[in-house]
């Protein structure tokens, strides 16, 4: 069964997760390519000494691009759900409900996770060899909340779109917002790593919301 | 399920609310700061405070007597100088002693520091300078160093490789001096926008004092006697033109040393107590007198001290009645750059 989910949320998604997988790739490449120039035109030494005096890390672009990839992916897969009534339909396979919600939220999770993987990999990949350790940690431990800002997201947006009344929809979205900010309220770098615990968990907290709208729906809670 | 979902889903709620509604409050309620320069005179032998009231800058000493800022001037001359000298008014002479602009210019100093310095997050790298390259300017060099548990390894730049040779020659060094390695504090400034350097002050496993530089390529240590029981803990090297100092050093039990030069003595300055941690600090000096602002949360704390003896001439104590702040959950704080639930 979760074979078939998955397959249908392939068809839903695909075209969708091939541009956002290009555009980490690209935002990722350019990020590369930057520190490649830089390097280039004023020398290596120069970029050491700019991390370390300055804090930069080099991997600013792609500050936003996790959270949108994790919005987006998430208004893809379920609004055609709500629109078309299929989640209805979805609802009533042979497989119990929960099952059937968590394997679609599943499917974008592992998604989101394959975009991130490949993102950090990329970086890692270049930037070990031209950074010293904790340069190149300083800048990947800078990514690590915006990527938990991308999953997050995607919860948050999936709660809201499967979310049935019109009512609660604007306030998972303020509280969405207000949420999500909390990843984006320090630029200094490294700032996160004693709150990523937290982070986290809050992240898994945000991973049930889905499921209390699902029950909404099923329940038929109208506006 | 249900039951833990919507569980989770109040917790989080809850968390807002007591991260959200605190913020807001504090936020709509927070006061203007009242600032008041104050500084030590050297010749009254009391501070000197301008307040802004309706009639325009008032400078006086202790709210009570009042002074022009013509007057001022010339109870500060070593701040205010370079006034002094387009009005045509600079002394020939404080007391007994002659004294110059170059003097002034050469003994004048301000030194600054903030919790954030100190509490981080700071990179575990250093970039240690040439310190007798022979030229005019600072250059930055090709490698910096890390230290590790069993010595210090200097990395190329450009190359991203561990250059063996120099990091064996600087941990022989080092080690050879008493040094034992790992080392539990560091402090420099790996910075070439200075007149000169004074490489870095490192304390051992042992409480040991050191300070390392590089010269002509090679290493310089000495070993600095820390007096007695003092455990030390901030340390701010110190690169004054006028080469006095090496570093000011704070312990464990929030006293506050200078290290002086060319003697490497360790002097305790005699006031009350500092957290480099916690409390910023702002020092203002010059030939005769220091200008010690400490200030935290609580308030401002201003001493005089003596610049040859490091006593305390007098200390005044400005604090600002704050509306109390409501209680809540804080990520961020003035201490440092860290995201911490707080």
């Amino acid at each position: 069964m979760i074979q078939a989910l998955f397959y249908k949320e392939w068809i839903k998604t695909r075209w969708f997760l091939l541009v956002a997988l290009l555009t980490i790739i690209g935002v990722t490449g350019y990020c590369i390519l930057r520190v490649y120039r830089a390097g280039e035109l004023n020398g290596m030494d120069h970029l050491w000494l700019v991390m370390l005096t300055r804090g930069v890390t080099f991997v600013e672009l792609l500050q936003y691009l996790p959270l949108a990839i994790g919005g987006l992916l998430a208004l893809v897969q379920f609004v055609p759900e709500m629109q078309k009534s299929c989640l209805k339909l979805t609802l009533h396979l042979p497989h119990s409900a929960l099952a059937t919600t968590y394997s679609m939220l599943l499917w974008g999770t592992l998604f989101l996770t394959l975009c991130f993987c490949i993102s950090s990999g990329l970086l890692y990949g270049y930037l070990h060899t031209v950074f010293t350790t904790e340069l190149w940690q300083q800048s990947l431990f800078t990514t690590f909340p915006w990527f938990l800002a991308g999953y997050m997201a995607y919860f948050l947006t999936s709660a809201i779109c499967l979310e049935p009344t019109w009512k609660r929809r604007i306030g998972y979205c303020m509280m969405s917002l207000v949420l999500l900010h909390l990843f984006f309220l320090n630029h200094t770098a490294q700032a996160y790593n004693p709150l990523l615990p937290f982070l986290i968990l809050l992240t898994l907290l945000t991973a049930t919301f889905p499921w209390l709208s699902v029950l909404r729906f099923k329940a038929g809670c109208q506006d | 399920m249900k039951y833990i979902s919507k569980l989770f889903l109040a917790l989080t709620l809850l968390f807002l609310a007591l991260w959200q509604l605190p913020w807001a409050y504090n936020f709509m309620t927070k006061e203007k700061p009242k600032h008041s320069f104050t500084l030590f005179s050297p010749l009254l032998k009391n501070f000197i405070s301008n307040k802004v009231d309706e009639a325009g800058n008032l400078y006086s000493t202790d709210g009570e007597n009042n002074y022009t800022k013509a007057e001022t001037d010339s109870l500060l001359p070593f701040f205010h100088y370079r006034q002094l000298i387009q009005d045509g008014r600079f002394p020939d002479a404080v007391g007994t002693q002659k004294i110059s602009p170059r003097h002034v210019q050469q003994t004048n100093f301000i030194f600054r520091s903030h919790p954030t310095d100190v509490n981080g997050p700071n990179l575990a790298l250093y970039a240690l300078l040439e310190s007798k390259s022979g030229r005019v300017n600072l250059e930055m060099p090709s490698d910096l160093f890390r230290t590790t548990a069993t010595g210090i390894t200097f990395i190329d730049m450009k190359s991203n490789t561990i250059n063996q040779k120099k990091s064996e020659e600087f941990t022989a060094l080092l080690e050879k001096k008493g040094c034992q390695f790992p080392l539990s504090r560091i402090n420099g400034n790996g910075t070439n926008r200075k007149e000169y350097d004074n490489g870095y002050l490192l304390v051992d496993k042992q409480q040991q004092l050191f300070q390392l530089k590089m010269v002509a390529g090679h290493p310089f240590v000495r070993k600095i006697e820390v007096p007695g029981s003092i455990e030390l803990d901030a340390m701010f090297i110190t690169e004054f033109r006028n080469r006095s100092m090496l570093a000011f050093v704070t312990d464990k039990q929030e006293q506050f040393y200078v290290i002086t030069l060319p003697d490497y003595e360790m002097r305790k300055i005699q006031i009350p107590g500092f957290n480099a941690h916690k409390q910023q600090i702002t020092i203002i000096g010059n030939l005769y007198a220091w200008t010690i602002h400490v200030k935290d949360a609580l308030g401002s704390y201003y001493y005089g001290v003596d610049a040859n003896n490091y006593q305390l001439y007098k200390q005044l104590r400005q604090t600002e009645k704050k509306k109390k702040k409501m209680w809540g959950i804080h990520f961020t704080s003035n201490l440092d750059n860290y995201m911490k639930i707080r």
